[in-house]
């Protein structure tokens, strides 16, 4: 047992991995991917064992947990269907934790029960074609109009969009680059909002999609936080980000632990049959660093989760963990592919599927080359 | 951009070659053949009427006469648009033109040849059952009156779906080296079961099982009078195989740069674009000399074969590299797309999945590793 978790967190694990066991066995997350919808039924069944209260306050009936316990839940599922936890996401980062984050309390108490018990989905929508690396250079707008805001413009890559209930959409207000950005909870049932999934790679069923807004009206009430937060989305969103980055790398991670689990009982089976002593050695090699990699990258992940439960400063140690965790997370399946041959280039082999879910992990959420920006940066330099 | 010193008529084949690509194989057409999946049969006509399915094949037997290099160049490039018929071309002119004319008997060579060379005929190498021990191999052909009785299963046969020929590689007694048969596509007794795989779309990979297939003493590779060890032979067969997955994963790895470097010469990102940050510049610095290091391993190999030297040992250089580097370029490539890399609209994520079947094709980089080892004395 780990010491840095306690027993509730020890037990959110186990909770998960049966979940994993019993609900989506690899059979069914191969069927999942080749199916490439949005898992309704699980999310239902992840409603109803409770999932959906683990960051949820305890006054608002919740389990009260934080980051470490996002990261144990995103981790977990991530081991045999890694598109599961970006749905997951969208009930427990853009929902849970976005309102609890920057939504008021009357926000909160509107939403946060329907979210627990799997009425409502919520997505974020702040990426567009010409803002992605580059997020503060987003033009969708929204203009004063009596009552409220109407809202136009489009976004892409916005995962959830299509069959979410409330798109938080990042919008310009004003033209300063980071105070001209407002945040607004847009019922996506309004006459002029419209999503469409994007074919891709991996994470088949996140329902990413293209979004277009055409005058979509919002009362004042919905600006994310309340009036006052006029003009205060890009402070809000960067109290997002350590977040989002430590449970992204829960996600390398799981990923990586299955990989490299295969890849033992793979090369334990190769084994058996070889005549030769030794002969795996260099292959057997290739797996411990992996392995040791995998590790280091846990380690850091959970030491900046502790960061963050103690409110220390961290932009550092999150953006590195991120970093580390989704490269290692690629070399693993990178060698993965090497070292399984063709059974692993099988559509039967689940390694295939994991090769093409983890390139995403080092652009999504910031790219790697915008984390090695901020920890450069934060290095002085 | 990356072009060796090339004698003209190896400039006149790059040039009829890369016209061909641009005329017949634009992107979204490419795109949309790889969504269907089928075996590019349409393309491997024209190429052949274009000669270029005869490059390994004598002229006596309808071929253009061996060209080695050309072949490659010729597989580069169509690697570096569209994989799934660059591999199913090097099955064509390396797997069955170049293993053929070397090794094939004279009657092997009159009866399949020609039709090698015309596009007409396929023969499929039917070698690996278990997937990291090529040698370990458990098909028996049981000697019987004048001819033997073939039976087991062999895995991921390229092109296994549509081959006329299987050329299959059979132990014929308990302690005996395995021997090569060439064995009719359509005898009593083999059956095919297709393999779905995450790229290479079209390569029509199948499983392949042997019942009992009745072939006589005239099917053995080179006949029964063979001047080779099958274990020679084998060698051979396998060097041809290399060279050409080699060649392809070297057009991949170009395709996939290409792709990136027009990508970050366009895509704007805090007001400039993403070619102009030193990070991205730095990348695809590192995949051009890596590239192009795979290039001299590629063709050193393709010298030497065309010299008639034993090429083993380069091309199992030329084959590690070329396969690692495809894959890189495609993931880094893809990283420079960010998330429209993602998307299957774009066409990098098809690079992602073809580069990782060069990786295990033919022989897996760690047993070619031990060859190489076992080459240096070790
Ligand atoms: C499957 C998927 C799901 C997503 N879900 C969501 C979502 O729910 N909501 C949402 O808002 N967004 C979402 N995104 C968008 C994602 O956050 C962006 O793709 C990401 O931020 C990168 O932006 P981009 O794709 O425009 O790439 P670009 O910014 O164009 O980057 C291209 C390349 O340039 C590099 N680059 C850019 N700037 C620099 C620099 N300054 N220095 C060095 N290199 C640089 C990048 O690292 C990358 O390699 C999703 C994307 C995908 C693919």
């Amino acid at each position: 047992m780990d010491r840095r978790f306690n027993r509730e967190q020890e037990k959110l694990r186990e909770r998960t991995r049966a979940f994993v066991q019993k609900e989506v066995p690899p059979e069914v997350a191969r069927r999942l991917d080749a199916e490439g919808a949005y898992p309704r039924g699980i999310m239902a069944k992840l409603a109803a064992q409770g999932f959906w209260g683990i960051n949820v306050a305890e006054k608002y009936g919740g389990r009260g947990g934080g980051i470490i316990e996002l990261m144990i839940f995103f981790e977990e599922i991530s081991k045999n269907l890694p598109v599961l936890a970006w749905t997951s996401g969208n009930v427990l980062l853009y929902g849970n934790n976005i309102l609890q984050v920057n939504g008021n309390e009357e926000q909160q108490k509107r939403f946060l029960p329907g979210l627990m018990n799997g009425e409502y989905l919520f997505c974020f929508a702040l990426t567009e074609p010409d803002a992605g690396s580059d997020a503060a250079n987003i033009i969708t707008r929204a203009e004063p109009v009596d009552g409220g805001y109407r809202i136009n413009g489009s976004k892409v890559f916005i995962s959830g969009a299509s069959v979410s209930h409330i798109a938080v959409t990042n919008t310009r207000t004003a033209s300063s680059r980071y105070k001209g950005i407002t945040s607004f909870l847009v019922d996506t049932d309004q006459e002029g909002y419209r999503a469409a999934p994007i074919r891709k790679l991996g994470y088949k069923g996140s329902d990413t999609c293209e979004v277009y807004y055409k005058d979509v009206d919002v009362t004042r009430e919905n600006i994310l936080g309340g009036e006052d937060c006029y003009n205060q989305g890009w402070k809000q969103m960067m109290r997002l980000l350590n977040g989002e980055r430590l449970v992204l790398s829960a996600c390398a991670l799981g990923i990586s632990e299955t990989v490299l689990k295969g890849l033992v009982d793979h090369l334990k089976e190769r084994q058996k049959i070889s005549r030769i002593q030794g002969r795996y050695q260099a292959v057997e090699h290739g797996i411990a660093e992996m392995a040791a990699r995998v590790e280091a990258g846990r380690q850091l992940a959970f030491q900046s989760a502790w960061m963050v439960d103690q409110q220390m400063e961290c932009v550092k140690e999150t953006s590195m963990t991120k970093l580390f965790c989704a490269e290692t997370g690629k070399a693993v399946t990178r060698l993965g592919m090497e070292v399984m041959g063709r059974l692993g280039y099988t559509m039967e082999c689940d390694l295939q599927r994991f090769y093409r879910d983890i390139p995403i992990l080092s652009i999504g959420g910031g790219t790697s080359q915008i984390q090695k920006n901020i920890i450069s940066k934060l290095m002085g330099l | 951009m990356m072009d060796f010193e090339l004698n003209s008529e190896e400039t006149m084949i790059q040039k009829a070659i890369r016209d061909f690509v641009t005329k017949e194989l634009p992107h979204d057409r490419v795109r949309e053949l790889d969504g269907m999946g089928q075996f590019p049969a349409k393309f491997l006509t024209a190429l052949s009427k274009l000669g270029f399915l005869g490059m390994t094949v004598p002229e006596a037997f309808d071929g253009e006469g061996e060209n080695i290099v050309g072949a490659c160049i010729v597989a580069e490039e169509l690697a570096m648009r569209y994989p799934a018929l660059a591999a199913c071309y090097c099955n064509a002119v390396f797997g069955a033109g170049a293993v053929l004319a070397a090794l094939g008997s004279g009657d092997q060579k009159s009866l399949y040849l020609p039709g090698i060379a015309k596009g007409e005929l396929w023969m499929a190498l039917a070698l690996a059952e278990a997937d990291d021990d090529p040698e370990r191999i458990e098909t028996r052909a049981e000697a019987e009156g004048t001819g033997f009785l073939i039976s087991g299963e062999k895995k991921l046969v390229a092109l296994g779906d549509v081959a006329d020929v299987f050329l299959v590689l059979a132990r014929t007694g308990k302690e005996d080296e395995p021997a090569l048969f060439c064995v009719d596509g359509n005898a009593p007794g083999i059956t095919r079961n297709r393999v779905e795989t995450l790229g290479l779309h079209g390569e029509s990979l199948v499983n392949v099982g042997l019942d009992r297939v009745r072939v006589e003493n005239q099917a053995v590779l080179g006949g029964m009078d063979r001047k080779m060890t099958a274990a020679e032979q084998l060698e051979m067969v396998r060097n041809y195989q290399l060279l050409g997955i080699g060649a392809q994963a070297l057009g991949i790895a170009q395709g996939a740069f290409g792709l990136a470097l027009s990508h970050a010469k366009t895509r704007v990102q805090f007001d400039q674009t993403i070619g102009k940050f030193t990070a991205i510049q730095e990348k695809l610095t590192d995949l051009l000399c890596e590239i192009v290091a795979a290039k001299f391993l590629v063709y050193n190999a393709a010298l030497a074969a065309s010299a008639g030297r034993k090429f083993t040992r380069e091309v199992a250089m030329a084959k590690i590299a070329a396969a690692r580097i495809a894959v890189k370029a495609a993931m880094d490539g893809l990283q420079v797309f960010g998330g429209y890399g993602y998307s299957m609209e774009y066409d990098i994520q098809r690079y992602v999945r073809d580069a990782a079947g060069t990786l295990s094709a033919g022989i897996s980089n760690d047993s070619l590793g031990l060859k190489i080892a076992g080459l240096m004395g070790l």
